[in-house]
């Protein structure tokens, strides 16, 4: 890994020297994802994952992806070589090492159960995947930065301070709100809000 | 939503009395009293157990929720993957009988074991031939993902979110 970012950085940092994913790639995660057994509390993710038809990923099926169907697909199809370990110190290790940091801290963060060993563990890994970011994927320092970057490092303190992200992220609003949305209201702004009113009390009464 | 509009309509009066009697069959059917009777299992051999909104199901009922990692026996310090073939009931008690998963062979390469941090290990994509074990369903961790890849060999994910 470190000889490959030590000859990365002797580079010009416009030239990106191979595709990072290929076809071939794609229809290996597709494969991960039809092949995988897994049990029915899994919700599905898209088959067809790559391909425009798939439509967007939402939350929930990137934390899948990136906790089960990615992290198989890519140690399988970039950690070897016909069965034996893949060099050390080529593209595709490095490429395989800086993208499971990333799986290793998704997988952490989304425990249930946290202690501050793994809070820690976290941020390293979270840390060591954004300071190789821009010498394995040169073509990122070409996009303005986002803030969610700086935030995930932020989730470390969040972490300490009120324990597993389970307990306090937003998903259980952000699903209500899609439930809202698909009200249907014929385009009628104001009138008859009883269907409304009967489906919350429905909410209150399965709580 | 569609539940909600089902049942105003299911309070109004007009509503006509075809509707309200598929509303009892239907409460008959799937009431939380029917998925209580759930776990009364009729059968000595029942397809599935139920465990804390969990379902665990035998491997010609559903591969996917018969792969498990579990502990063959009370003084075993490491969880092992395997699936389960058969439940049986003995009263109150309930045992499953699991095929173990069969080790990977030693030269055959793990390319998860650089990824300390993630909780996947390679194993054999056979199951092995010993005899099952049979282990209450406390002794069970967690359910499995698994996927079979090149050289005979099948990666397995626990899927649990608390275990260290």
């Amino acid at each position: 890994m470190l000889t490959f970012i030590l000859q990365r950085r002797t580079m010009p940092t416009g030239s990106v020297p191979l595709k990072t994913t290929t076809t071939e790639t794609i229809r290996h995660i597709q494969r991960v994802i039809k092949q995988t057994k897994t049990p029915s509390w899994i919700n599905s993710v898209p088959k067809n994952y790559g391909e425009n038809a798939a439509g967007s990923i939402k939350a929930d099926e990137w934390q899948l992806l990136s906790m089960i169907f990615l992290p198989i697909a890519l140690v399988t199809l970039w950690g070897e070589v016909n069965g034996k370990p893949q060099e050390d110190g080529s593209y595709r290790m490095c490429l395989l090492d800086h993208t499971m940091t990333l799986f290793q801290a998704i997988t952490i963060v989304c425990r249930y159960s946290m202690t501050a060993r793994h809070a820690t563990a976290y941020h390293n890994f979270i840390k060591q995947w954004i300071d190789n970011l821009f010498t394995i994927h040169p073509h990122a320092t070409k996009h303005s930065l986002r803030p969610n970057v700086h935030a995930s490092l932020h989730l470390y303190d969040f972490l300490i301070l009120f324990g597993p992200v389970v307990s306090w992220w937003c998903f259980p609003f952000e699903r209500l709100i899609g439930t809202l949305q698909r009200i249907n209201t014929n385009s009628h702004v104001g009138g008859e809000y009883s269907s409304f009113f009967s489906f919350l009390l429905s909410l209150l009464i399965h709580a | 939503m569609r539940g909600a509009n089902l049942r105003r309509w299911l309070r109004r009066q007009e509503c006509p009395e075809l509707i309200r009697q598929f509303k009892r069959l239907f409460d008959k059917a799937f009431s939380k009293n029917a998925q209580r009777m759930e776990h009364v299992h009729q059968s000595p051999e029942p397809a599935n157990y139920h465990r804390n909104s969990v379902i665990f199901s035998r491997h010609s009922t559903h591969v996917g929720n018969s792969l498990i990692l579990y502990y063959p026996t009370p003084s075993s310090s490491k969880p092992i993957a395997g699936s389960i073939q058969k439940i049986e009931t003995f009263g109150n008690e309930v045992l499953f009988s699991i095929r173990r998963q069969a080790p990977l062979p030693p030269n055959k390469h793990d390319p998860f074991l650089r990824y300390p941090s993630y909780p996947a290990t390679v194993y054999s994509s056979k199951m092995s031939d010993g005899p099952y074990d049979r282990v209450s369903p406390n002794s069970v961790v967690s359910h499995v993902a698994r996927f079979d890849f090149s050289f005979e060999r099948a990666v397995i994910v626990n899927l649990s979110r608390v275990s260290t």
